[in-house]
């Protein structure tokens, strides 16, 4: 579904991301870890077509910047990790921002269009923030709101930088089981972007990892949650925790680590 | 759009209508008797009623323009003034002025106005492309902002150079005169400022979009680079009309939208027609209060918008910060 073929990317003269290469299947659930500055933001943004890097990005087999907008809007969501909260708009205005590639340029939105607003939010439970200005809510809430505007787009890919950065352990299980289940039952593809190694192992299939703009392992959670591995990346000493009845593997950093 | 935003829409549109006839019977000579003299009567009403709908016009205009490069700028300071569209437009307007093309004939004025505005916009899109790209709105608005201060200097320049008489019809013009010269001329006007609000509307969704940034836009679907340049053309056609009918009127392009921001929201599909309209009273209300204020004398309709407009601003920011 999506094929990144030796991506490399610079701001300015630091290099960001270095010959990168990834195929990402159809339905795949996958967290992209690894510690702060490591690519992971710029590699949603490439595939996003909002970078344009050296190498190509392929969505279905199309050049990802070639997609005019609105069908690339209809095929591929993303989730931003911050979103000005001083936006005048009411929720249900701001989840219907996910449906602008179809909307009309006058008149109302048609039935399918509420529909999707409505069942996006009934979703991510923000129904009840429908009349609220986006401002008044909190960071929490607005996450919500954000994931609801990527669900109601129906894209066939969903991009999320940090999405549950902002949300508390319920909300955050919810959304998490929320994703699973659009990806399950629709077939939705998942690209997270995660600083939350145990969840990332709990919830996804396939975790890419990254530093400084490498490709250090690509896998299932098991080979890539490994001491050893993460030890590399991070640059600390980790403890890696199997949990009961199949719940992944809980991080831990031990204590002596050195703080650069 | 909701049943209740209708409602609110027509609302705004029946007090527009009211307030254009309340202004149409209201001046320093109130209304001479209809048994005394009919062609005075109906050129009285004649002349209001060309006052009233410029007023009209005007205010919708530079409210709309304002409404559009907030959103685009994500400025509420934003308005005609700060990328230097009404600066270019007044240079433009005042050397059509000062060179008497304006006698030949009035689309000269509009024509005037639009060029400069239109080239003072293409320099600012130029600098700011080389500065690091035209979707950062802190680029345009410091072009924008140096832009506007060197052609304020070069109105100056013109003004020097002037003859006495075209002095104080400039002058006058600067402080906003709502008295248009002929039907012909606001006709001209009148027509691509209705067209541009309504493209502008056509362009809600985008709008709505660039609220997120434009980075977000991108990711929604819109041609971010193409929608900028199109909303920023669009804006600057309307002021520069708006320019070339009234002269220099501040403060409407930037607290009628920021007030009806603040109020309903800011989807574009309701705030654009609202702020249009809304930008169209303020304007006119604000032209019966010159004209009424100290009779015979008549202030200038840019002096009363600045004088209301700018302590009720300053008000709002204080409740703001209070709140």
């Amino acid at each position: 579904m999506i094929d990144l073929k030796n991506i490399s990317l610079s701001y300015d003269s630091k290099k960001v991301l270095h010959n990168i290469s990834l195929k990402i299947n159809e339905g795949e659930l996958i967290a992209v870890i690894g510690p702060n500055g490591a690519g992971k933001t710029t590699l949603l943004r490439v595939i996003a077509g909002a970078l344009k890097p050296k190498g190509t990005v392929l969505l279905l087999g199309r050049k990802v910047h070639r997609i005019p907008g609105a069908e690339r809007a209809a095929l591929l969501a993303m989730v931003p990790q911050n979103i000005d909260p001083d936006i005048p708009l009411t929720g249900y205005d701001f989840v219907m921002l996910g449906r602008t590639h179809c909307l009309p340029r006058f008149g109302v939105p048609a039935h399918d269009d509420i529909e999707a607003v409505l069942e996006a939010m009934r979703r991510t439970g923000t129904l009840e923030l429908k009349t609220r200005f986006f401002k008044e809510m909190s960071g929490g809430e607005r996450q919500r709101l954000a994931l609801a505007m990527a669900f109601a787009a129906r894209p066939r890919v969903i991009l999320l930088d940090e999405a549950t950065a902002h949300l508390d352990l319920h909300h955050r299980a919810a959304i998490m089981s929320l994703l699973r289940e659009m990806n399950r039952v629709k077939g939705v593809t998942v690209i997270m972007a995660a600083h939350d190694l145990t969840l990332a192992g709990r919830y996804f299939n396939r975790l890419i990892l990254l530093k400084e703009g490498h490709l250090l392992q690509d896998g299932p959670p098991r080979s890539v949650l490994n001491a050893q591995i993460l030890e590399e990346a991070y640059g600390c000493a980790v403890r890696v925790i199997e949990l009961p009845d199949n719940l992944g593997s809980a991080i831990a950093p031990l204590e002596n680590s050195e703080i650069i | 759009m909701t049943k209740h935003e209708l409602k609110m829409l027509t609302l705004m549109a029946f007090v527009a209508v009211f307030t254009l006839f309340i202004s149409i019977l209201c001046g320093p000579a109130g209304l001479p008797s209809l048994r005394n003299d009919l062609s005075a009567w109906s050129a009285l009403l004649e002349l209001r009623a060309m006052r009233s709908i410029t007023g009209f016009v005007v205010g919708a205009a530079l409210a709309a323009a304002g409404c559009v490069l907030q959103t685009i700028l994500r400025n509420p300071l934003a308005e005609p003034y700060i990328l230097g569209i009404s600066s270019g437009a007044s240079v433009g307007t005042a050397l059509v002025m000062t060179t008497g093309l304006a006698m030949a004939t009035p689309l000269l004025l509009p024509l005037g106005s639009f060029a400069c505005s239109l080239l003072t916009i293409l320099l600012i899109m130029a600098v700011a492309r080389r500065a690091g790209g035209i979707d950062i709105p802190r680029n345009l608005i410091l072009t924008g902002i140096v832009t506007g201060s060197v052609l304020s200097s070069l109105l100056m320049l013109i003004i020097t150079f002037s003859r006495t008489h075209t002095i104080r019809s400039i002058t006058w013009w600067m402080l906003g005169n709502l008295q248009c010269v002929s039907w012909e001329l606001l006709l001209i006007c009148a027509l691509p400022v209705i067209l541009g609000i309504l493209l502008l509307i056509a362009e809600a969704k985008t709008l709505n979009a660039m609220l997120l940034g434009t980075e977000n836009a991108h990711n929604l679907g819109i041609n971010t680079h193409r929608s900028i340049l199109k909303l920023t053309g669009i804006a600057t056609l309307i002021t520069a009309c708006a320019v070339a009918l009234s002269g220099i009127i501040g403060f409407s392009g930037l607290i009628v939208p920021h007030i009806m921001r603040r109020r309903i929201g800011a989807n574009h599909r309701y705030l654009l027609p609202m702020t249009a309209l809304g930008g169209g009273v303020f304007l006119v209300v604000c032209d019966i209060i010159g004209r009424i204020a100290v009779p015979p004398h008549e202030i200038p309709v840019g002096v009363i918008t600045a004088l209301t407009g700018g302590p009720f601003f300053l008000y709002l920011m204080t409740k703001r910060n209070q709140h």
